[in-house]
């Protein structure tokens, strides 16, 4: 006779049976004396395991079990256990569970992770140039392996080396359940050696199933019951002794139950899905007292389960195989867990004001047109380049993190030093002279004379030439770095607003006549575009507040002399910025 | 410091070395490598010019205003030898105070004795180049013209230069001795009824030397003299200025000297209450400098102050020849 040919022969008929307990039965059960008169009787007894026993254990009845008897039991820790979690057996068996261990990503994940129009906008170099979007994925992966391995912790109990694949099922003709197909691993074996008279699962919950329910539940003992069905030979495992074992078991398990498929057998076991409160048998809201309720012991909602009373029992639980974990429900449950970075790339509201001031050194290139050969020379030796200075505001606009748009105001003044020599000069100087004069002999005075000294010579006349203008920037920029220091790069075009000299010139005739503001027939008002680039390093003063240094080169692409000008002047600016940079729109 | 910002011109003034501007040095000696006997080669004016036959003697007449006269064989050449020929003779009148300033010949007697002159001459007689002198006791007759009235009292002077004479420039050791004949000179009139025409009136003398030759005499003040100080810029130094008081009312000429000490210049002898002027003539680099100083009445001053300033040659030459 099989193990299921028992049940199919009495199948329901004993359903709705009731059988006294014998009197005082409970009561010695309650009083423990079936415990006393048990003992240390068993302590040192071996037994066979019926066979089909370990499957179930493997399955993690037992484990189940146990856990649902040892819920709200304190044991001392066996010395040196802390010590082996220490050493990593702990990690090493969850990783061991875990190994090769995948759970699928919830459909819309990584649309939300990486959006599409973020790959159309940057494609390539995703690592190089969005670390920040390596990072994204690689949290990812870790935040999905470890929300799956706490959502199946949670979940179901799964076993080294097996893979669990949750498919809702069709409701049975009778409106029950939902099924999942597991792979199961001697799954025969896995119902009669548990079913006893009181945690047997009705066989008509399952009827449909070719396999006897897996019946998870039936494992589901209170203490006492669990002692009892220790002493009667139902194989508890003796050696599992260790509490703690057991208990480390107990929290890896869930509710949902699989079985194993060692022999490559395709079977089918139901699945105890777990409610929101811990219920693992009956409903506390239909003042039903058959249905024990049980808190859940830990936070995180795992739950003991235990051993249903009465018959009807097994329809709380088949409410609880009916349920089916959805895809949603899954969603949000990785939701709990994954914490998706926000997309700051495409919502940095930031504005920055940078204020600048920069020393500069300017490099004149001057190319002949008309001009004579020894005009070119005292030109050149004439004038000489001066430190000048830049100054201005701009507008920040970060794109991103990462790439940054500026405009500002720019004014320059490129200094020139001009030294010219002017002959013949007559200089003045009001001197007091003392004479001893001997009017006579005897007779002298002293004679102080407030007269003037002319003496002649060359003057070298210094005057500084100032080359001024405003100018707008535009920039583009890519910063990298980490929020105290950035560097970046800079790049972009100046246009020219207005530019203006004054100071003094070299004729044709090779005299020095003055500039001024109005017009000097020589030089242009507006010298056009011209090109900059930039480096700049920002460090973090404060939440609101940057401070950088940006050497930077300006190359004007047209000269700064007009058409009439016997030569082609202009000047490149090289520079180093220093200034800061304020947060207008920080959130 | 705002200020200093806005200066936009900054200059070095650098100085000629080797500009005599600069120069405000003075000089010990009076040399002829200074730079005051240039000026006197600008300022010497233009000679007369003519010629005679010097064995045969003549008589020059230049107007009415100058003749000269040498007899035959009055000028020989070395060795007392009388040229045959053509002499060349220079003529060079000094009538007016501006004269004797520009030929450097003021009115100044040995022992420092200050002249009063009707005018005077620089006379020279040359043949091929070689100046000729007048044979002992041979004489040669001047008669010109003064441009004041003539003194009753004039007498004969002539020049003693400095040994030997300079060729340019300055000669500080002329002075000007009497001749040994202290008789006054004989003097002329041409009355003119004319008024278009100008009388003249002058001296007459007979001269035992050639080159320098005037109508002197001697100041005839009895106030007591003071000693006369002028003191100039710094620029104008010993090397490059002279100094001269012109008697406002004669024809009377007085060389201040550089005096090294006191870094001015100065002259003794000079009559109190007298009305004079202090003139200075200077040549720096190619610049000419004028400077005078108007004294109506000289007193026990210490010194004299003015100023020269800078004056084209023309302008110049045309104040001294209106003093």
């Amino acid at each position: 006779m099989t193990d299921t040919q028992f049940d199919d022969f009495f199948n329901d008929k004993l359903k709705d049976h009731q059988a006294s307990v014998p009197p005082g039965l409970w009561d010695k059960v309650k009083d423990a004396q079936f415990d006393k008169f048990v003992g240390d009787k068993l302590k040192d007894l071996a037994s066979p395991v019926p066979g089909g026993l370990w499957d179930k254990i493997t399955d993690s009845q037992f484990d189940e079990f146990i856990g649902g008897k040892l819920y709200n039991t304190t044991a001392t820790v066996p010395a040196g256990l802390w010590d082996k979690v220490t050493d990593g057996q702990f990690d090493r068996f969850i990783a061991g569970k875990l190994y090769d261990h995948s759970a699928p990503v919830p459909e819309g994940l990584w649309d939300k992770v990486k959006p599409k129009k973020d790959n159309e906008r940057r494609p390539g170099f995703i690592i190089f140039r969005y670390p920040a979007v390596a990072l994204l994925i690689l949290a990812l992966l870790l935040g999905g392996s470890l929300g799956g391995y706490l959502y199946l912790k949670q979940g179901n109990g799964t076993e080294n080396g097996t893979k669990a694949f949750i498919v809702p099922q069709p409701a049975d003709a009778k409106g029950k359940t939902a099924t999942t197909a597991t792979s199961s691993n001697k799954a025969d074996n896995t119902a009669a050696p548990l079913n006893n008279e009181k945690n047997s699962l009705s066989a008509p919950d399952h009827a449909a199933n070719t396999l006897p329910v897996a019946p998870i539940n039936s494992n589901k003992v209170t203490k006492d019951d669990d002692l009892k069905t220790s002493a009667e030979g139902n194989s508890l495992p003796a050696t599992r002794s260790s509490a703690a074992s057991s208990l480390t078991d107990a929290f890896v398990s869930s509710t949902i139950k699989k079985t194993g498929n060692s022999k490559g057998e395709n079977a089918k076991a139901t699945i105890l899905a777990n409610n929101n409160h811990g219920l693992i048998a009956g409903n506390p809201d239909t003042e039903d007292n058959s249905f024990e309720y049980i808190e859940p012991y830990l936070s995180n909602k795992l739950t003991a389960v235990t051993i249903p009373f009465s018959l009807e029992r097994s329809n709380s639980m088949q409410n609880l195989l009916d349920k089916q974990l959805s895809t949603a429900n899954h969603t949000r449950q990785f939701r709990n867990v994954i914490i998706c970075p926000a997309d700051n790339k495409n919502r940095n509201t930031d504005w920055f004001l940078e204020a600048y001031a920069s020393p500069d050194l300017a490099f004149k290139s001057v190319n002949n047109k008309t001009a004579t050969q020894q005009y070119l020379l005292t030109k050149d030796s004439s004038e000489s380049m001066q430190v000048s200075y830049s100054a201005g505001l701009r507008l920040v606009k970060p794109i991103n993190d990462n790439i940054l748009f500026k405009v500002g105001l720019n004014y320059s003044q490129i200094n020139q030093k001009y030294v010219y020599r002017t002959e013949n000069e007559v200089k003045t100087t009001t001197v007091v002279t003392v004479r001893t004069i001997i009017r006579a002999p005897g007779d002298t005075v002293i004679v102080h004379d407030t007269s003037t000294l002319q003496q002649i010579g060359f003057k070298n006349n210094t005057v500084k030439n100032r080359f001024r203008s405003f100018d707008i920037p535009v920039t583009v920029g890519y910063q990298f770095g980490n929020e105290d220091l950035k560097f970046g790069i800079n790049a972009g075009v100046v246009f020219n607003l207005t530019s203006w000299y004054q100071g003094v010139i070299l004729d044709s005739s090779l005299a020095t006549v003055p500039l001024n503001k109005t017009g000097n027939g020589v030089y242009k008002t507006n010298i056009g575009l011209g090109l900059y680039t930039s480096f700049s390093v920002v460090k973090r003063l404060s939440d609101d507040m940057h401070v950088f240094v940006e050497p930077y080169f300006r190359y004007n692409l047209s000269g700064m002399t007009n058409a009439q000008a016997p030569y082609n002047q202009k000047f490149s600016l090289g520079g180093l910025a220093l200034g800061l940079r304020l947060n207008l729109n920080r959130k | 410091m705002l200020s200093s910002c806005k200066k936009e011109v900054s200059e070095n003034f650098n100085l000629y070395t080797g500009n005599p501007l600069n120069d405000t040095v003075w000089t010990r000696g009076f040399t002829s490598a200074i730079a005051i006997h240039s000026l006197f080669e600008n300022l010497v004016p233009d000679l007369i010019v003519d010629s005679f036959e010097v064995s045969s003697g003549k008589s020059l007449r230049f107007g009415d205003s100058l003749e000269i006269s040498f007899n035959a064989g009055s000028c020989v050449g070395q060795g007392s030898s009388v040229p045959q020929g053509f002499a060349r003779l220079e003529l060079i009148p000094m009538k007016r105070k501006g004269d004797f300033i520009r030929m450097f010949r003021p009115t100044v007697a040995e022992n420092g004795n200050l002249l009063e002159t009707g005018g005077g001459f620089f006379i020279r007689v040359s043949k091929d180049d070689k100046e000729l002198t007048l044979a002992p006791n041979a004489t040669f007759k001047l008669k010109f013209n003064d441009v004041d009235l003539p003194a009753s009292n004039m007498q004969l002077f002539y020049g003693r230069e400095g040994v030997p004479a300079p060729l340019k420039g300055i000669d500080t050791a002329f002075y000007w001795i009497r001749d040994f004949d202290t008789t006054s000179l004989k003097t002329w009139e041409k009355i003119s009824n004319n008024p278009l025409v100008p009388s003249y009136r002058g001296y007459e003398l007979n001269s035992l030397n050639l080159r320098w030759v005037s109508a002197n005499r001697y100041l005839d003040s009895t106030l007591p003299k003071t000693k006369v100080t002028a003191v100039l810029p710094a620029n104008f130094t010993n090397k490059n200025t002279v100094v001269f008081a012109v008697f406002a009312n004669q024809k009377t000429v007085v060389n201040l000297k550089g005096d090294y000490p006191s870094r001015s210049f100065n002259t003794n002898n000079i009559p109190l209450q007298a009305s004079i002027k202090l003139i200075s003539l200077s040549k720096i680099g190619g610049d000419f400098y004028l400077g005078s100083k108007d004294i109506s009445s000289v007193e026990k001053v210490t010194s004299y102050k003015f100023t020269p300033g800078k004056i084209s040659f023309g302008d110049l030459i045309r104040y001294l020849n209106n003093l």
